[in-house]
C-alpha cells in the first residue's frame, strides 16, 4: 500500500511541476518571436511597449484560460465517469455543448456578437444560458422520469442535445452569413482571452471543483452500484442535484468562453487512473491537475505550430485525444478498462 | 414496539410502479417478517416469488408502498442512509465494477458510514476489515485488482465487506448461486461461525433447499409475493409444502452423517 | 477596368470639390439599392488629429495620430488601403488578402475569421481595419488592448463601399485620393447606366454561388448582387432564393439565359459537367461564363469594375 501511495505522491509533484514549466513556457512562446530575451530586456532596460502587451495583455490571459478551463473539464469528466459509472463518460455527454451552441448561434444569428453586457460578449453569455438551461431540462425531464436510473438522465441529454443541434442546423441554413462564425465558435478557440474574463471563469471553476471534491468518497462507493451504495450509507438521489449543479457550473462557464474543446474531459481521468488508481480522492485532483497542463500545452501548439493561422484548440485535442481512445479501445480486448 | 427484536416488518405491501417504468405489477402483498439477533434465516421460493424485492424493502432500497420497517424499534423510514448503514448491511447478486479498485479498498468501504467525510481511515477501520478479511480467507488478495479474482473470491470478498461494516444484520441475496460446491459449504460455514461468534443476524435468499434446510434456523416460504410459510425448517420444509409451494414431488431421506434429512426431488406435478 | 479619357479629366476637375467625407446615401436594410450617391457640397476640411469618428457599426474609433502603420484584417480593406495609396503603410494582412498583387509582400497575420493577435500586436499598428466576418471576441479583445478599430461591412454594397472609402481616407489623411477614387466609381457607375438606357430585352441570369451535393446557393433578392444584376442589365434568375438557398428544381424551371459561375473557387469546369447541369438550356448554348467574385463581394474600390464585368456578360452587345 505504501508504494502506491509514493507513486500517487510522485505523480502529483510531477505535474504540478510541469504545469509550471508549460505556463512560463507559454508565457514565452507565440506567434512572433518575442521571448525569454524580450522579457529580460523590458525588466532591465525598460524596452519594447509591445513586448509587454504580448506577454502580459495576449499570451498571459491565454495561459491562464487555459489552465483553468483544462482543471475544469478534466475534472467534470473525471467526475462523470464515476458518477454515471462509465469510462466513456465526458463533460459534454449531457448535451451542455449543443446548448451551448445554441445560446451562441441565437446571439450570431440576432447580430449580437459585438454588444456586451458588462464587458462580456454576448455570445459568451448566450452560449451560458444555452448550457445551464439545457442542464436544468435535463435534470427536470429525468427527474420526472424512470428516477432512480442514470441511464434517465444520460437519454434526457441524448435527445435534449439532438434537438437542441437540429435548431443549431436550422440557424445555420437560414442565416448564411452566421454559418463561418458558428462553425468557428463551435470549434473552439482562446484568441480572445482576457484578464477580465479570466475574473470570471476561475472563481466559478474554482467553486466547482471544490464543491465536487466533497463526493470523493461517494463516487468511490458508487463504483460498487446503487443498491449497493445505498446500503453503504450514500445517498444516492440526493446526490443528483448537487453533483450536476457543480459539475454544470463548470462545464457551462468553460465552454461559454472557449467554446466546444472535447476530449480533455475524457482522456486525461483515463490515464491519471492508470497511475494512481481509480481512488477518486486522488483521482480528481491529478486530474484537474493534468487537464490544466493539458491544456496549456494543446493551446500552445494551436497558435504557434502554423503560425500566424491559428489551429482551433479542439482539434489539436482531437487530434491527440482520439489515438488514444483508440488505444484504449484496442486495450478493453484484454480486459482493460472497459468491461 | 417490542425491541427485543432487531427487525420487524408488517403489513408490507410492493409494487413497481409508473416510476419504474412497469405496469403495476403488485410484488409483494401484506409481508410481515419478525427477526431475532443471532439467527441464521433463508427466504426460499420459486422465482418471481419477490425474494429480493423483499431484501430490497427490508434494505430501504425500495420504498414499500404501504407497511413499517423497524429496526430496534425505530422505524427507518426516517433514517438517512448512514444510519441505516450501521444497522443494516447488503450483499447484491452480482457486483459489477468498472474500475480497477484492490480487494482492499472493497472491503474498506463497508466503513463508508462510520469515516467522517474528508477524514481517513482509523486504526480501528483497518482492523475491523482485517479481521473480516481474515475470516473470509481474503487476506491474501488484498492487493489484487477485484476484478481478477474468480467468482467466489469476488462474493467472500463481498461478504468481508458486509462483515466489516460491523452491523447486526446482513442481508444477502443468493449469495450462493454462483458458487461451486465447496464454496458454498466455505460460505455457509464463514456464516455461522460469524453468527457464533458476533451474535448478527443473517438473512439470506437461497436457491437450494437441501442448503436452507441444513443450515438456518428459521425459514420464510414465500410464494406469489406472499409469506405461505415460515417456521423452524423441520417444521416448514415438508414434502407436502413443497409440493404446494414449488409443484414438484420430493422425497426426504434420512441423513447418515448430519442431523437433518437430505430433500432429493423425484417429479414436478 | 477601361476608363474613357474624357471621365478622369471630368474626374480631375471635381476633385477640389469632391473632397471631406462623402455622406453615403441611406442604405436601409443590407443591399438596398444606393443609386443616388449625395452630391458634394462641402469644400475640403483638412483632417486633423486626434479624430475620433464611427464605423459601420456605430462603434468608435479613436486615431491619435496620422497612422503610419496599418493592420488590415479583411481584403476590403486590403483594396482600399492600396487604391488610396497608402499601400506602404500596411504592415500586415490576411492570407485571403490576394489584391493587389503587392498585397503579397505584406507580411500575414492568419485567417479572416480568428486572425492571430499577438501577431497584430507586434505589429504596433496605429489603426486597424477589420470586417464582420472577423469573430468577435477577438476584436473586442483589440479594442480591450486599445487599438483603434474600423469596421466595415460588405453586406452594404455601393453605399457601403462609398462610405469604408471616404472613411479610409479620413482616417489616414488620404483624402483627396479617396475623392478620386469615389469620384472614377461613380462617374463609372454613370457610364454604366447610361448604356443600359439602351437596353432592349433583359436576359435573366442564374448567378452560381454552390450547386451540386451540397445544395444549390445563388444571391436573392434584396442582396448586392441581386442589385449589381439589374443594374448591369439583366434580371435575377434566382431572385426567388431565400437566403442564398436556392433548389435545382427551380433552376430547371426558370431556364435562365445566362450562367455566371464564381471563380473563386472556379465553379464552372464543374458546373458544365455535373449531370443534371449539364442539359440546362444555357449549357448547352455555351452561355455559361466565370465572373470574378471577389470584385462583387467585396464592399471596396473594385465594386463597380465588378458590375461593369457584369455587364459585359450580359449585355455584350451594348459594349461593341
Amino acid at each position: 500500500m505504501n508504494k502506491h501511495k509514493v507513486r500517487v505522491r510522485v505523480l502529483f509533484f510531477t505535474l504540478a511541476a510541469a504545469l509550471l514549466v508549460a505556463m512560463v513556457a507559454a508565457l514565452l512562446f507565440g506567434s512572433t518571436k518575442t521571448g525569454l530575451q524580450d522579457l529580460l530586456n523590458l525588466l532591465t532596460t525598460g524596452g519594447d511597449s509591445s513586448v509587454a502587451t504580448i506577454i502580459f495583455d495576449v499570451r498571459l490571459p491565454r495561459v491562464l484560460m487555459a489552465a483553468i478551463t483544462g482543471m475544469g473539464l478534466a475534472l467534470v469528466g473525471a467526475v462523470y465517469q464515476g458518477f454515471f459509472r462509465n469510462p466513456m463518460a465526458d463533460p459534454f455527454m449531457l448535451g451542455m455543448s449543443s446548448g451551448a451552441a445554441f445560446g451562441a448561434s441565437v446571439a450570431i444569428v440576432l447580430g449580437l456578437e459585438s454588444a456586451l453586457f458588462f464587458g462580456m460578449g454576448f455570445v459568451s453569455v448566450f452560449a451560458f444560458v444555452g448550457a445551464v438551461l439545457t442542464s436544468v431540462a435535463v435534470y427536470l425531464v429525468a427527474n420526472s422520469g424512470y428516477r432512480r436510473q442514470k441511464v434517465t438522465i444520460l437519454l434526457a441529454g441524448i435527445a435534449i442535445s439532438f434537438f437542441l443541434s437540429a435548431f443549431v442546423s436550422l440557424f445555420m441554413v437560414f442565416s448564411h452569413g452566421g454559418v463561418q462564425k458558428i462553425v468557428f465558435w463551435t470549434m473552439g478557440g482562446l484568441g480572445g482571452a482576457s484578464m477580465d474574463q479570466v475574473i470570471v471563469l476561475f472563481p466559478a471553476v474554482l467553486i466547482g471543483s471544490v464543491g465536487l471534491l466533497f463526493f470523493s468518497r461517494d463516487l468511490n462507493v458508487l463504483a460498487l452500484g446503487e443498491d449497493t451504495a445505498r446500503s453503504l450509507g450514500v445517498e444516492v438521489e440526493r446526490m443528483n442535484l448537487p453533483v450536476l449543479a457543480l459539475s454544470s457550473l463548470v462545464i457551462a462557464v468553460c465552454v461559454s468562453f472557449t467554446g466546444v474543446i472535447g476530449f480533455v474531459g475524457l482522456i486525461i481521468p483515463h490515464m491519471i487512473r492508470l497511475i494512481s488508481g481509480p481512488d477518486h480522492r486522488t483521482l480528481l485532483p491529478l486530474s484537474a491537475l493534468g487537464g490544466a497542463l493539458f491544456m496549456v500545452i494543446a493551446d500552445l501548439l494551436a497558435r504557434t505550430v502554423a503560425a500566424p493561422a491559428e489551429i482551433p484548440v479542439g482539434a489539436i485535442t482531437a487530434l491527440v485525444g482520439s489515438p488514444y481512445f483508440i488505444w484504449l479501445l484496442l486495450r478493453s480486448g484484454k480486459g482493460g478498462v472497459l468491461k | 414496539m417490542n425491541e427485543t427484536y432487531l427487525l420487524t416488518a408488517s403489513g408490507l405491501n410492493f409494487s413497481y410502479g409508473k416510476e419504474f417504468g412497469g405496469a403495476n405489477a403488485k410484488i409483494l402483498t401484506d409481508v410481515n417478517v419478525v427477526l431475532k439477533k443471532g439467527f441464521l434465516y433463508s427466504v426460499i421460493g420459486p422465482n418471481g416469488s419477490g425474494k429480493t424485492t423483499l431484501i430490497k424493502c427490508l434494505n430501504r432500497s425500495h420504498s414499500a408502498q404501504s407497511g413499517e420497517i423497524h429496526i430496534f424499534g425505530e422505524p427507518i423510514a426516517k433514517m438517512s442512509a448512514s444510519q441505516v448503514a450501521r444497522h443494516i448491511a447488503y450483499m447484491p447478486q452480482r457486483t459489477v465494477i468498472d474500475f480497477d479498485f484492490s480487494v482492499w479498498d472493497i472491503v474498506l468501504m463497508g466503513r463508508h458510514s462510520e469515516i467522517s467525510r474528508f477524514a481517513r481511515e482509523t486504526q480501528q477501520d483497518i482492523q475491523a476489515c482485517r479481521e473480516a478479511m481474515e475470516l473470509c480467507g481474503v487476506w491474501e488478495f488484498r492487493e489484487r485488482n477485484f476484478n481478477t479474482l474468480s467468482g467466489g473470491e469476488m462474493q467472500k470478498v463481498i461478504l468481508a465487506r458486509c462483515i466489516a461494516q460491523d452491523t447486526d444484520l446482513l442481508l444477502l441475496d443468493e449469495p450462493l448461486t454462483y458458487l461451486d460446491i465447496r464454496n458454498q459449504l466455505e460460505f455457509l460455514d464463514i456464516i455461522t461461525e460469524l453468527i457464533r461468534v458476533k451474535k448478527v443476524t443473517v438473512v439470506a435468499v437461497v436457491h437450494d433447499i437441501n442448503l436452507a434446510y441444513q443450515y438456518s434456523d428459521y425459514v420464510y416460504v414465500l410464494g406469489h409475493g406472499e409469506v405461505i410459510a415460515e417456521g423452524p425448517p423441520v417444521e416448514v420444509i415438508t414434502e407436502a409444502a413443497l409440493e404446494q409451494c414449488f409443484g414438484i414431488r420430493v422425497n426426504m431421506l434420512e441423513n447418515p452423517l448430519g442431523k437433518r434429512k437430505v430433500i432429493v426431488p423425484v417429479e414436478k406435478i | 477596368m477601361k476608363k474613357m479619357i474624357a471621365f478622369v479629366i471630368v474626374g480631375m476637375m471635381c476633385i477640389g470639390l469632391f473632397a471631406g467625407c462623402a455622406t453615403p446615401a441611406p442604405s436601409g436594410t443590407a443591399g438596398a439599392p444606393t443609386t443616388a450617391p449625395s452630391a458634394p457640397t462641402t469644400a475640403p476640411v483638412k483632417v486633423t488629429y486626434p479624430l475620433s469618428m464611427k464605423d459601420a457599426f456605430d462603434k468608435n474609433v479613436d486615431v491619435k495620430a496620422e497612422p503610419a502603420r496599418v493592420v488590415s484584417l479583411a481584403p476590403t480593406t486590403t483594396e482600399i488601403v492600396f487604391a488610396l495609396g497608402a499601400g506602404a503603410k500596411l504592415v500586415g494582412r490576411t492570407d485571403y488578402c490576394d489584391f493587389p498583387a503587392e498585397a503579397a509582400k505584406v507580411p500575414s497575420v492568419g485567417e479572416v475569421v480568428n486572425p492571430n493577435v499577438e501577431t497584430i500586436v507586434s505589429m504596433k499598428p496605429d489603426v486597424i481595419f477589420a470586417s464582420s466576418m472577423t469573430k468577435a471576441d477577438i476584436i473586442t479583445k483589440l479594442r480591450q488592448l486599445k487599438f483603434a478599430v474600423y469596421m466595415e461591412d460588405d453586406l452594404k454594397g455601393i453605399a457601403g463601399a462609398y462610405q469604408s472609402i471616404a472613411d479610409l481616407g479620413q482616417i489616414l489623411n488620404k483624402q483627396e485620393a479617396a475623392g478620386g477614387v469615389l469620384l472614377s466609381m461613380k462617374n463609372h457607375l454613370l457610364y454604366i447606366k447610361g448604356k443600359m438606357q439602351k437596353v432592349k430585352a433583359r436576359p435573366s441570369v442564374y448567378y452560381v454561388v454552390g450547386f451540386g451535393q451540397y445544395g444549390d446557393w445563388t444571391p436573392g433578392k434584396g442582396t448586392f448582387i441581386d442589385e449589381a444584376i439589374n443594374l448591369a442589365g439583366g434580371t435575377n434568375s434566382g431572385a426567388s432564393a431565400v437566403e442564398w438557398k436556392f433548389s435545382l428544381e427551380q433552376l430547371i424551371k426558370n431556364k435562365p439565359d445566362i450562367i455566371l459561375c464564381q471563380k473563386n473557387p472556379d465553379l464552372k469546369g464543374d458546373f458544365v459537367k455535373a449531370e443534371k447541369y449539364k442539359d440546362l438550356p444555357a449549357v448547352k448554348a455555351g452561355k455559361v461564363y466565370s465572373i470574378d467574385n471577389n470584385k462583387l463581394d467585396r464592399a471596396g474600390p473594385r465594386i463597380i469594375d465588378g458590375i461593369d464585368e457584369l455587364s459585359r456578360l450580359i449585355q455584350p452587345t451594348l459594349w461593341n
